[in-house]
């Protein structure tokens, strides 16, 4: 009965909301319009009671410094090529994982750790390991390719460079494993027909594999932009953004603007970071959805 | 099975296994330094260390403040999991079985949660104006607060699988809606609830940058910042630096030994649910 639909759904209190929607509301939504609002006005730590409007000033003078620039291009840098990375690699593991291998629990464990370890011990090991006189670069100069062996931290061009490293030698894992569960719902007749009709494994790989696999493509390139846009911690503790500002990234402006008691700026560019996450995002999003199959 | 088969099977698992030594291989160099003296560690080779240095660990736990860090992130992280997991919850409850506009809006609020970064300057502003920036408060609420989108998302996921049934039977009981809840849906929700309290635990006792925007005071101090500091006072005893980072790496690692499985899948599914 339809009358009693509605009579049902209108006997939930609604009170069970409350705590999680207040708490939302004053310390996310309301930060987020106080924040947008005061990314148009002047306000400083040392003055915190003469607050000005300043209209696009703050980005004017945002989008006409270099260093903002550096930051704006590494964080698209950084986002593209370790959304694609992340994703490759993890395609090509589970691939691999999903064959009939003996060692795949071990395999699952080992690359998966990388993922729920704090970016504060990851960003530390390698600190360690990419010194100039660090392991990588003597492993490099041991197997002939010391050409190779740069100063992976203190070099303004590689900079950025090994910290997109170290992002794709955290989170390949979390991509293989769900591109791992993505394969394992193509059902194993869809291969053996196509070795009947006598593809090759690439082949294969791109006319059965992919489409069927699409929602975990999307799945894993989202969540790897909006990380990647977002990107701080491994960054501030790998190099601080540095040498000088050659490997700062968004959030680090946001930072930096933040301690530096700047924080109209430091709204303006908070604000500028969500822009592009929101649009990036949801545009890639969109764009990989209208790619999935129905099976 | 086919040789030429077998061959492929055998070269993957080999590729495979090489590909692993590049996760482990940073790893051992830690853990193999943290029992090392300070120019072996230097070295950073995978050579057995002369003499195990347990030592280390002593000057670690004293100089590091490693037990204030742990005790910090503790409290911090199970008052603050502990909030969200029953406020998610219940919302997610109502939000999962009643369709009206106001709850598709606050659903997608809270969606925009899960990208949208959060406005960090305008936060501290209103804790300020609240007088507890700088506290356990301000920091747990952050935290509670950072959560509720996965969480959100995770149990109305689960919740919409709960035949409804259950609830139109108990108001015809006369039951009311919070009792259904607490009596009769929340025992069905353990699976989903290890998931999420997994989740927000993993990712709150990680957090670097919550403590390094909110907490001025180093008594406050989570694992993480404690950490950081040691590093800049340490950093040319890499020895003691590695022993610090496996200190703190412990708890987290022998969770996911233990419960790897759970941690695996619903880090993974509250993704995949997407």
């Amino acid at each position: 009965m339809s009358s009693s639909k509605t009579s049902i759904q209108s006997r939930y209190s609604y009170w069970m909301i409350v705590p999680a929607g207040l708490l939302f509301l004053l310390f996310f939504l309301i930060p987020s319009v106080i924040g947008i609002g005061f990314s148009f006005t002047d306000w400083n730590v040392n003055r915190m009671t003469e607050i000005h409007f300043n209209g696009l000033e703050n980005f004017r003078l945002l989008l006409g410094n270099v260093g903002f620039n550096k930051a704006l291009t590494n964080t698209l840098l950084f986002t593209f090529v370790t959304s694609i990375l992340k994703a490759t690699l993890g395609l090509a593991l589970a691939l691999i994982m999903n064959t009939s291998i003996k060692s795949k629990n071990y395999l699952r464990t080992i690359f998966f750790m990388p993922v729920i370890l704090s970016t504060i011990v990851i960003g530390l090991i390698f600190t360690a390991i990419l010194q100039v006189d660090g392991p990588l670069n003597s492993f490099l100069h041991l197997i002939g390719l010391g050409a190779f062996a740069k100063n992976w931290l203190g070099d303004p061009v590689f900079a950025i460079w090994a910290c997109i490293g170290v992002e794709v030698w955290k989170y390949s894992g979390f991509c293989m494993v769900i591109f791992l569960a993505g394969l394992q719902t193509i059902p194993k007749e869809f291969y053996e027909a196509s070795s009947i009709d006598g593809a090759s494994g690439f082949q294969t790989l791109k006319k059965i594999t992919i489409p069927l696999i699409m929602p975990s493509i999307t799945i894993n390139i989202v969540m790897n932009i909006i990380g990647g846009l977002k990107i701080f911690e491994l960054v501030y503790i790998l190099t601080n953004g540095g040498p000088g500002f050659s490997s700062q990234v968004l959030n680090g402006v946001v930072f930096n603007k933040f301690a530096g008691g700047t924080w109209g700026l430091g709204s303006a560019a908070n604000l500028i970071m969500t822009i592009f996450v929101g649009v990036i995002s949801l545009s890639t999003m969109k764009f990989l959805k209208k790619r999935e199959v129905e099976m | 099975m086919k040789s030429s088969k077998r061959i492929g099977n055998i070269t993957r698992e080999i590729l495979a296994l090489g590909l692993s030594l590049i996760i482990l291989l940073p790893l051992m160099i830690m853990f193999l330094g943290s029992f090392k003296t300070s120019a072996e560690a230097d070295l950073m080779s995978l050579e057995l260390p002369a003499k195990w240095m347990f030592s280390n660990y002593l000057v670690v736990i004293e100089k590091g403040k490693i037990l204030r860090g742990l005790l910090n992130s503790l409290f911090v992280a199970s008052t603050a999991t502990t909030i969200n997991i029953v406020i998610c919850a219940m919302c997610a409850f109502i939000l999962a079985r009643v369709n009206n506009k106001m709850t598709k809006i606050l659903f997608s609020l809270f969606m925009l949660g899960l990208f949208m970064p959060p406005f960090l300057i305008a936060l501290i502003y209103i804790f300020k104006m609240l007088q507890i920036n700088g506290t356990y408060l301000a920091l747990i609420i952050y935290y509670v607060v950072g959560s509720i989108p996965m969480s959100m998302f995770i149990f109305m996921g689960f919740i919409k699988t709960i035949p409804k049934e259950i609830d139109e039977a108990a108001f015809v009981e006369g039951a009311s809606s919070h009792q259904i809840f607490f009596v009769a849906i929340l025992p069905l929700l353990k699976p989903v609830t290890v998931t999420a309290v997994l989740l927000t635990t993993i990712t709150i006792w990680n957090d670097f940058t919550g403590p390094l925007y909110l907490l001025s005071n180093s008594k406050y101090w989570t694992l993480p910042l404690a950490v950081y500091n040691f590093f800049g006072l340490y950093s040319r005893d890499w020895n003691l630096v590695f022993a610090d980072l496996i200190l703190t790496m412990i708890p987290i690692v022998i969770l996911y030994f233990v419960l790897q499985k759970n941690i695996v899948e619903g880090m993974t599914s509250g993704a995949v649910k997407g």
